[in-house]
């Protein structure tokens, strides 16, 4: 099954992300913050990578900037998670190397339906 | 996937959430006092983070209240306005507010009230835009045609960026039917075919009754990434379709009954433990297993020759334990500093309230109490830090006049001294007005007149029930608990409070806690039949007497003379009702013990030893009996039970009252 690294501070966030991923049988790993997510990048390689944007530490903008230029996450997917007040940053995000984006809130049904649509 | 139930993780994020107002609070004191940016990141996020959640996990008024403080935020980190004592008000407020709707969310009340209302229009003023009472958006129009033709030319580095044109065109199939027509006029010669690279495009004919606005959607993260025209396959336009708009957050909104069921099961207690902590029992439950597998080797066959073996491994069986014991209660420790947290902004605000200028220094934060221990003890500090700053610590002028500087310290401190913890609460204040108290405890009938009382005296007249120094209570401290409430209740952690004072020069309040509640050492002593655990915090000394040495007084009351103070005898065992116990003062043993400053001597047998005591409730396997705190399991396995000192003490000087 496909391996999905998903980042966030917000454990609950995080949790919920997670839990919904896994319970679709889906190889999920967990970081919280935009460092923690390069070191287990760089450890195993992942097949969707969901970042939050506000993250203590490295935010997941730096982080998809840094990602990117890893020869093996050159296509990889990565989405932003990011809320509605930041349309500027989903466009920062795109800019950095990001595939799209997930606009906060959104809610499990939501979550698995762009997963798949980016697993295919 | 409608299984997966979004309240099931409304205690993780009310648990980060109120974590995170803490820390938003704690920026929010440093930025009063000239921040960084970093602060101002760091406040941002915690409120980012809130709304994030709350809209997410179904609070959509708490997340729209937030989104406001986030406004304003946002325009602070940006710079586009100055950090000033108005914002920060404003944001501590809003701490409040989110804190007294987390309360709500948690009993699974409505969230928003007429203050939350009153505050994000305050925050939206602030920020210089109207918040919006309810949210109503314009539905948006759209159009729909009978079709329409797209044309697609990805950017070469769009494949590069993870988005997979093979992916859009499946989108757009799920949308209408599709006749696809591929463009490769751009593809290159082989030689300079650069397979990463996108070269291809389309143009596709979609048939059905798909929206602009769909299309959109199917292209909304590759807009930047590619050429894209969408045209209406007929020429003639349909009629435009309004589209109902719900609120999105009304749909993730669980019903009222919801949040309360997942309230109410969050209400076992829980501990968050440090994963060091629980690496070192896992270590320590493996050195347990070797060495029981050492000491299986004797089950078989013993041959004494192997007898330092075995002793060894008792030697190390019983070190493990000790280990593995401390381990264990470890685990239910944390640091004061999750109390110590709330008072930079109870100072700031009463001292404010006050006209007092006030410096708090918190010293030990990291020093580990019993959760237990911890929860309680917060209300007894809360008290005295607003005792503190309330009665001890004077106006600017009234220091000036002292010869002291304008700002006052007040400093709370946690050490661990013995087997006990230590807090002090110290302020460089007047110190106790030794006038105004004896005035006030003649009045009140606690004592007959102010001759011959000494300092300590003063100090302890302020413990008394019913006794308050300012002449008008004002509303910090005068909130109906006296000090004696706050004694009370140390004293019932197990703990006690002295006072210590000198005029002009301040006030120290010193708290002495056990470190846990669920194991104390104490000495067994037998009284009859029975076997009795004397805390060995409480013990001042043992001693045999003569029988000469107690004087009877009138009404049957036993005293002898310790360290020039005649102190009450209490025979354990008439109070207890112990049969074949020893009856003559002289066959006997004497302990002194000592609960919050009074001294008692309590009359037993003889000690057998000591030990450490794992605390069984009474009340929750028998009932409550006066004068005993808890029972416990010897090693032979007959029980013991735990004297309660400062029960015993109270009670005897309420007989004396008698």
């Amino acid at each position: 099954m496909a391996k999905i690294l998903a980042v966030d501070d917000s454990a609950s966030m995080r949790g919920m992300v997670a839990f919904t991923l896994r319970s679709a049988g889906y190889d999920v790993s967990e970081a919280e913050n935009g460092q923690l997510a390069l070191d287990t990048a760089a450890a195993s390689r992942f097949d969707l990578v969901l970042a939050d944007v506000n993250m203590p530490v490295m935010d997941g903008i730096s982080m998809v900037r840094e990602l990117r230029q890893r020869a093996d996450y050159k296509g990889v997917p990565i989405l932003m998670l990011t809320t509605e007040s930041n349309t500027d940053k989903k466009m920062e995000g795109k800019a950095a190397g990001a595939t799209g984006w997930l606009v906060k809130p959104f809610d499990p049904e939501q979550l698995l339906a762009t997963v798949r649509r980016v697993l295919g | 996937m409608s299984t997966i139930s979004i309240a099931q993780f409304h205690k993780v994020f009310f648990e980060e959430s109120l974590e995170g107002l803490d820390a938003m609070e704690t920026a929010l004191l440093a930025l009063d006092e000239g921040g960084n940016a970093e602060l101002v990141h760091s406040i941002f996020r915690a409120a980012h983070s809130i709304k994030g959640g709350a809209a997410t996990f179904g609070f959509p008024e708490m997340a729209a209240f937030t989104h406001e403080a986030e406004s304003l935020l946002d325009q602070v980190r940006e710079g586009r306005r100055a950090v000033d004592k108005v914002i920060v008000e404003l944001m501590l407020r809003t701490v409040d507010c989110l804190r007294g709707m987390f309360d709500r969310a948690q009993n699974g009340q409505p969230l928003a009230d007429a203050q939350s209302e009153a505050l994000k229009q305050e925050l939206a003023a602030a920020a210089g835009h109207s918040a919006p009472a309810a949210a109503s958006k314009a539905a948006a129009k759209s159009t729909a045609s009978s079709g329409w033709v797209i044309q697609f030319r990805p950017h070469k580095s769009m494949l590069a960026g993870g988005n997979e044109p093979l992916r859009l065109l499946r989108e757009l199939a799920a949308l209408g039917q599709l006749n696809v027509e591929a463009l490769y006029d751009r593809l290159p010669v082989w030689e300079a075919l650069d397979p990463t690279e996108c070269h291809l495009g389309w143009r596709i004919e979609l048939t059905g009754s798909a929206t602009r606005e769909a299309i959109a959607g199917v292209f909304e993260w590759v807009e930047d990434e590619c050429d894209l025209s969408v045209e209406p396959l007929a020429t003639a336009a349909a009629a435009p379709v309004a589209e109902a708009v719900a609120a999105p957050a009304a749909a993730n909104a669980p019903s009222g009954n919801a949040r309360a069921a997942a309230a109410s099961s969050n209400d076992a207690g829980s501990v968050r433990v440090a994963i060091d902590k629980i690496d070192g029992l896992i270590d320590l439950v493996g050195e347990l297993v070797i060495t029981q597998a050492m000491l299986d080797q004797f089950r078989e066959e013993f041959d004494p020759s192997r007898l330092a073996l075995l002793q060894q491994g008792l030697a190390q069986l019983a070190r493990h334990t000790r280990s593995l014991q401390e381990s264990v209660m470890g685990i239910r420790m944390l640091p004061i500093g999750s109390v110590f947290n709330r008072f930079p902004r109870l100072v700031r605000d009463l001292s404010q309230k006050l006209g007092k200028q006030v410096k708090l220094d918190l010293v030990g934060e990291h020093t580990e109490l019993d959760k237990t221990v911890l929860e309680k003890i917060g209300d007894p500090l809360v008290h005295l830090v607003r005792n503190a700053i309330d009665h001890g610590l004077e106006i600017p002028e009234k220091r000036r006049a002292a010869g002291k500087g304008d700002v006052g310290t007040l400093r709370l401190e946690a050490f661990h001294r013995g087997g006990s913890i230590v807090v002090e609460i110290v302020d460089d204040g007047a110190g106790l007005n030794r006038e105004a108290i004896i005035a006030k405890a003649v009045q009140k009938g606690l004592i007959t007149n102010g001759d011959n009382i000494t300092d300590e005296e003063v100090g302890e007249l302020i413990f008394q029930p019913g006794f308050s120094t300012a002449a008008v209570t004002t509303d910090l401290s005068g909130r109906g608990v006296g000090m004696d409430v706050v004694r009370r209740n140390v004293v019932d952690l197990g703990g006690s409070v002295a006072i210590k004072s000198r005029p002009g020069a301040g006030t120290t309040f010193t708290i002495t806690l056990p470190l846990t509640l669920a194991i104390i050492d104490g000495l067994t002593t037998s009284v009859g039949d029975e076997c009795y655990i004397v805390p060995l915090v409480s013990i001042v000394e043992s001693i045999q007497l003569p029988a000469d040495a107690v004087r009877t007084v009138t009404g049957g009351g036993e005293l002898f003379r310790f360290r020039g103070e005649y102190l009450p005898i209490i025979r354990l065992h008439e109070q207890f009702g112990c049969a074949n116990a020893r009856q003559k003062i002289e066959e006997g043993l004497v302990i002194v013990v000592e609960s919050d400053g009074a001294q008692v001597g309590l009359f037993i047998d003889e000690l057998v030893g000591q030990q450490q005591a794992v605390v069984k409730s009474l009340e929750a396997n028998y009932r409550r009996v006066d004068g005993i705190s808890g029972a416990t399991i010897l090693a032979d396995g007959s029980v013991a039970l735990i004297t309660d000192v400062a029960g015993l003490i109270r009670m005897q000087s309420r007989r004396k009252a008698a």
